[in-house]
């Protein structure tokens, strides 16, 4: 963005406002940030005059004995939506990538959150259908994504501070060696954690899940002979299933 | 099946679970693209869609495997059953001669799709007229033993109420309770509990609400295709159900408890399944994470807002390079630590199943999904389209970058200041800031920049998902008969032991 204005910007003659870099991603962040909750706001309100009075104004219609999977009907279809993750990601990102520039982002972060969590919970409870159950295992891409924005915070963070802050200005040339050997310092310092507060539970857990699944298939064998189980496979008849002929042309 | 009018849905395991919304097909003002006469072959051409069977091989449909006598090795109702459904809907189908009427072929597609949902899959079927007869409802439930039934088809897994007693390490990790394969049809129940370490709700049947509606959608998924009934204006809307009585007691919970406390999570997920518990674990999560860097990112805030730039100290920068630091930590530490309780959930749920079971998913590079028509796995239909979807998606978000590179251009170009008292500000960040806000609420919606694969009708069953680097598109615990086949354990567990 920096690299944008300098080079559009007439007034600026390749210098940020008030030559303080800082205080211009300040600006910019808070401003984001503002605007995020103003937009929060204006969905709530959307929400409310365009879904839940319209719910409320259809079941009047049906009668307060409405049975419920005719109230049900007039509920909304989606309930969270791939775009809803996606925006709490992006913030998430914001604390992480740009905190040292504008250190108070991460409360407006938080408070996003906790206000996204709470609306979420009506929409989802007032508003929405109930959902078809979705099994999945992991948000594993989504992972990825969080734990790349870390990586990236290793070199932002203190490339904010060095290069754009005015507690770097007289440091001349060393900046480069000042932000290398930070950059450095930080990433080691992850890698470190990382490696530290490694998987290794979970990997144990996994493996003595695999082993305890063959544990209990033997189990299961030993359960299923003392339940004396029929000796085939079941059949149609076991299943209680009609066993129709398809020679039979009737009605149905 | 029941006719009539009931306010009241009656209690108890046959408590119906989801709801289908049939227009009134008497009405000749609904724009159905039927056409008022249909001739056989159309007939059968619709019925085939809708029924599934377009996507069985010829010869699985043509020429019938199953007979009226019961063959002791025929896989019931697993995918190939299809098969031995649809031949009873050919059978059907061949007596058919052209329909005249199209009310009468619609009378026809939705009376096959109850005798289907009752006869043959043995479900328990409740048809209702809606408040002003405008529509029908068809509310499907099951009994316990049919639940029972469809949990051996999709080796949905159970837990044994035995005691470990070897391998130290599982038994620090194991409940008291053990994971088997669902009970044979016949057997008894009593020995069997929920599948998940939660433990199981207070109710007259062993499955929960979510494995009753799990077990339910994918019972009748395999063969009656929603997507063709929707499309064709027969279905009006379908839906799981939600239990009121439950719905409010959860939200009375959630109303009070934080979004961190784990038996909470475990309501959410007993209620609205997995998907949406991990969602609200994440953002639990990451709000518990928040609260430290957000007190200390404030007061490094406030000092640096206080103390005015000319008389910047050593000090001050340290403070700057520390939270810097902090930072760095902070965002590896939650990362490390939600994946972590990620996959505590996710054992704690039994989710690793599902990557334990279907190894072939595991370790297969591209994606794949089960192919109920010829008992194999497949690339999915939409590959071809996933792909082209990919490369518009990334030259869209492309386009949508230089797009936003060139606005703020733009606007600095334009040297956007204000003048308070003796101050000049800067309002070009403020509109970047909404140009940047701007950008980021639309290209979600364009729906390029997501590849979402399609929509399935019954909401995400075949959800797309990553299980150790592969690209696994079904999860759900899915008839496979190869598996279960050839499984030794199965032969044994049915009685050969």
């Amino acid at each position: 963005m920096a690299f944008v204005k300098v080079r559009a910007s007439q007034a600026y003659q390749g210098k940020c406002y008030e030559s303080n870099c800082l205080l211009e991603l300040n600006w910019l962040l808070l401003s984001l940030f503002a605007l995020q909750f103003v937009f929060k706001l204006a969905e709530i309100v959307w929400l409310f005059l365009s879904h839940f009075l319209k719910q409320q104004h259809k079941l009047q219609e049906l009668g307060p004995n409405a049975p419920s999977y005719e109230q049900d009907k007039y509920l909304n279809a989606q309930v969270l939506s791939f775009s809803t993750y996606c925006d709490l990601i992006m913030n998430y990102g914001y604390a992480a990538l740009f905190a040292a520039g504008c250190p108070v982002i991460v409360l407006l972060v938080l408070l996003l959150t906790a206000v996204q969590a709470r609306l979420d919970v009506w929409r989802l409870v007032r508003l929405s259908r109930r959902s078809g159950p979705k099994t999945f295992s992991s948000w594993a891409g989504a992972n990825n994504f969080i734990n790349l924005l870390a990586v990236l915070g290793t070199m932002t963070n203190p490339g904010i501070i060095i290069f754009s802050s005015p507690y770097f200005y007289d440091s001349g040339e060393w900046k480069l060696f000042i932000f290398v050997a930070i950059e450095h310092c930080h990433f080691l310092l992850k890698i470190l954690l990382e490696n530290t507060i490694s998987d290794e539970a979970e990997s144990k857990l996994y493996s003595v899940v695999r082993m305890g699944k063959q544990w209990c298939d033997l189990k299961e064998m030993e359960l299923c002979a003392r339940l004396s189980k029929p000796a085939t496979s079941p059949t149609r008849q076991d299943y209680d299933l009609p066993t129709l002929d398809p020679s039979d042309k009737g009605n149905f | 099946m029941t006719e009539g009018r009931e306010d009241d849905l009656p209690l108890g395991p046959q408590v119906p679970y989801y709801a289908f919304y049939f227009p009134n097909i008497f009405d000749t003002t609904l724009n159905l693209p039927i056409p008022e006469s249909v001739s056989e072959s159309e007939a059968k051409a619709i019925c085939k869609r809708l029924f599934r069977m377009d996507e069985l091989p010829k010869d699985q449909v043509q020429s019938p495997v199953h007979t009226s006598q019961a063959d002791p090795k025929d896989p019931v109702q697993s995918p190939a059953d299809s098969a031995y459904i649809n031949t009873f809907i050919l059978a059907r189908l061949s007596t058919l001669g052209p329909v005249t009427s199209r009310t009468d072929f619609l009378a026809l597609c939705l009376g096959m799709l109850v005798w289907l949902m009752e006869k043959m899959l043995q479900l328990k079927v409740t048809l209702l007229r809606t408040t002003g007869e405008r529509e029908i409802v068809c509310l499907i439930g099951a009994s316990d033993r049919a639940y029972a039934r469809m949990a051996h088809i999709q080796k949905l897994r159970f837990r044994l109420d035995v005691k470990p007693d070897t391998e130290d390490a599982f038994k620090k990790v194991s409940p008291s309770t053990l994971l088997c394969r669902a009970p044979h049809p016949k057997s008894d129940l009593k020995h069997y509990t929920e599948d998940n370490i939660d433990g199981v709700e207070a109710a007259s049947s062993i499955f929960s609400q979510l494995s009753r509606l799990s077990l339910l959608i994918n019972h009748f998924d395999n063969v009656i295709c929603f997507h063709a009934w929707v499309n064709m204006g027969l279905i009006s809307t379908h839906f799981a159900l939600h239990d009121r009585k439950a719905l409010e007691s959860l939200y009375a919970k959630w109303k009070l408890t934080e979004l961190t406390d784990g038996n909470l999570i475990k309501e959410i997920r007993r209620y609205f399944g997995e998907l949406i518990a991990l969602y609200f674990a994440w953002l639990g999560h990451l709000q518990l994470w928040l609260l430290a860097p957000a007190v200390i990112g404030t007061g490094v805030w406030l000092l640096s807002r206080l103390n005015p730039q000319s008389h910047i100290s050593l000090y001050e920068k340290l403070i700057h390079i520390t939270f810097t630091a902090f930072i760095v930590v902070w965002a590896t530490l939650q990362g490390k630590f939600w994946l972590r309780r990620e996959k505590d959930f996710s054992w704690r749920w039994a989710l690793y199943q599902n990557s334990l079971k279907e190894t072939d998913y595991m370790f297969d590079s591209e994606s794949r999904e089960w192919d109920p028509a010829t008992a194999r796995m497949r690339k999915p239909r939409y590959e071809g389209k996933r792909t082209a979807k990919l490369a518009v998606g990334f030259a869209v978000t492309v386009l949508w970058a230089a797009l936003s590179l060139l606005a703020q251009a733009g606007i600095y170009s334009l040297d956007l200041w204000v003048q308070v008292g003796e101050r000049e500000y800067d309002l070009s960040g403020l509109v970047i800031g909404v140009q940047i806000c701007v950008f980021t609420k639309v290209v979600p919606h364009a729906d390029l920049r997501h590849n979402r694969g399609p929509v399935h009708p019954v909401g995400g069953l075949r959800h797309n998902c990553r299980v150790r680097g592969s690209h696994v598109q079904q999860v759900l615990p899915t008839p496979r008969p190869d598996l279960l086949l050839s499984s030794p354990v199965r032969g044994l567990c049915e009685g050969k032991g």
